[in-house]
């Protein structure tokens, strides 16, 4: 009955979030977009061009209203680290707006994780106890064994 | 330059032997951590990361190292011998093709295009366009041409010297012409150039000071209806307007602007005609730059 319970607790959580089904992430609409004040950063003075050959380009968006200022350099294409930082900036724009808390996508993140670490944690649990069933009954098999070998041997 | 300070060359080596190697060339461990990450994502074998690690220590270029560099949406191959595209061309060239006209067919011309770095973008982005690549070098043709097949953007490329035999390049007359040329002057070549790019990179595509600008004025304005030229300081850029505002048919006729990159270096001459051309490119280049003429 307990193992039953259990059992059926875990599949409702389970069921709760999926990996392909989380809330969409934060996206910067077009009004936000006019909102933004790009720059990119190449390391100060000096000279460029031909002379100098960097491989980093380092996006820094700045949200007028807000203020909330986010820099991107992970990877080597501008391209990819302006896409990077307004992902960035739209998550920090969603959590501001509602309020500081987490937003709905990183709540439901967290809860398929933690999802993740106790079923985790079930599994090894069940295994044990499955273990330990094994090992009793070889126990007991063996007891059983003996006993009959005793008995045998007193008849 | 300045020297990298051993209690920070300690604090690297704890936390990645390799990082001392990157250190030279990126300076913090910051830079150096970034850029160590770039080399293990796209180089798979450990020994192979750690040759390229200590070629960095001796500031060869991370992007012959990797073999390649973005350029805008595109994936450009790079090779030794032929220059590797700078962040300031990708900024210029990016925001040029944004203001090009999609829906129009016309020709477009690029001299001295090394990788083929700004004709693959503009190509890529007006794919209605012809376009014209030169280069005298033979490594840069085949490179470009290798850049043209495996990002599946046709470009026709000619290998001829712009300097010398500029008469026999086919089309006579194109709309736009863009050009990277080699714009550092040898005396302040030894100072203020890097020591990566001294080292490796071809002085071909790096050396030179007016006579691309004079090649421009003389041969190539009477062939086109607009330009835009790179260039490595102001005086390149007033060494066109001078010669255009000098002139009374080129100053009657053509209009000149400077653009700064987003270091707030001058970057870029350009110039088009005021009128009589088939695009109206005073309408195309609108906030492209500053206007000087």
């Amino acid at each position: 009955m307990k193992a039953l319970l259990r059992c059926g607790f875990h599949t409702i959580a389970a069921r709760s979030i999926k990996k392909n089904k989380l809330p969409p992430r934060p996206k910067l609409s077009t009004q936000m977009e006019t909102e933004l004040e790009e720059k990119f950063l190449h390391g100060g003075r000096g000279p460029g061009g031909q002379k100098i050959n960097k491989c980093n380009s380092k996006v820094q968006l700045k949200h007028l209203p807000s203020g909330i200022v986010v820099e991107c350099q992970e990877t080597r294409s501008r391209d990819q680290n302006r896409k990077l930082a307004r992902e960035k900036l739209a998550l920090r724009i969603a959590q501001w707006q509602g309020g500081g808390g987490p937003v709905a996508r990183e709540v439901a993140l967290h809860e398929w994780e933690r999802q993740g670490k106790r079923s985790k944690e079930r599994k090894s649990k069940d295994k044990h106890v499955k273990h330990q069933e094994v090992r009793r009954s070889a126990e007991m098999q063996k007891l059983q064994e003996e006993e009959d070998l005793l008995r045998s041997l007193l008849t | 330059m300045v020297r990298i300070k051993p209690s920070v060359l300690k604090k690297a080596c704890q936390i990645n032997p390799l990082l001392p190697l990157l250190l030279p060339e990126c300076r913090t461990i910051e830079a150096a951590q970034q850029e160590l990450r770039w080399i293990q994502n796209e180089v798979s074998d450990k020994k192979r990361v750690r040759q390229c690690c200590m070629l960095r220590a001796r500031h060869y270029p991370l992007q012959y190292l990797l073999g390649s560099q973005p350029f805008g949406p595109l994936d450009v191959t790079c090779q030794p011998g032929v220059l590797i595209p700078r962040w300031e061309t990708e900024e210029w060239t990016v925001s040029l093709a944004e203001k090009l006209p999609r829906d129009m067919a016309f020709d477009i011309m690029d001299l001295c295009t090394g990788t083929g770095c700004i004709p693959l973008l503009l190509k890529q982005m007006c794919p209605k366009c012809s376009v014209f690549a030169v280069d005298r070098s033979p490594l840069a043709y085949k490179l470009a041409t290798r850049n043209s097949n495996t990002l599946q953007v046709p470009l026709k490329i000619i290998k001829k010297d712009i300097l010398e035999r500029s008469s026999e390049i086919v089309p006579r007359t194109v709309d736009l012409i863009t050009c990277n040329p080699p714009y550092i002057p040898r005396t302040t070549f030894a100072r203020e150039t890097a020591r990566s790019v001294k080292l490796f990179e071809p002085k071909l595509a790096l050396l030179g000071n007016k006579e691309f600008y004079a090649n421009l004025v003389d041969c190539w304005m009477s062939r086109t209806d607009a330009f835009v030229y790179e260039v490595g300081d102001l005086s390149q850029c007033y060494y066109v307007l001078n010669r255009v505002t000098g002139d009374v048919d080129l100053s009657r006729k053509w209009r000149i602007g400077f653009r700064h990159d987003s270091c707030g270096r001058p970057r870029i001459v350009y110039g088009f005609r005021a009128s009589g051309s088939r695009l109206n490119w005073a309408s195309i280049l609108v906030k492209f730059g500053d206007m000087k003429h």
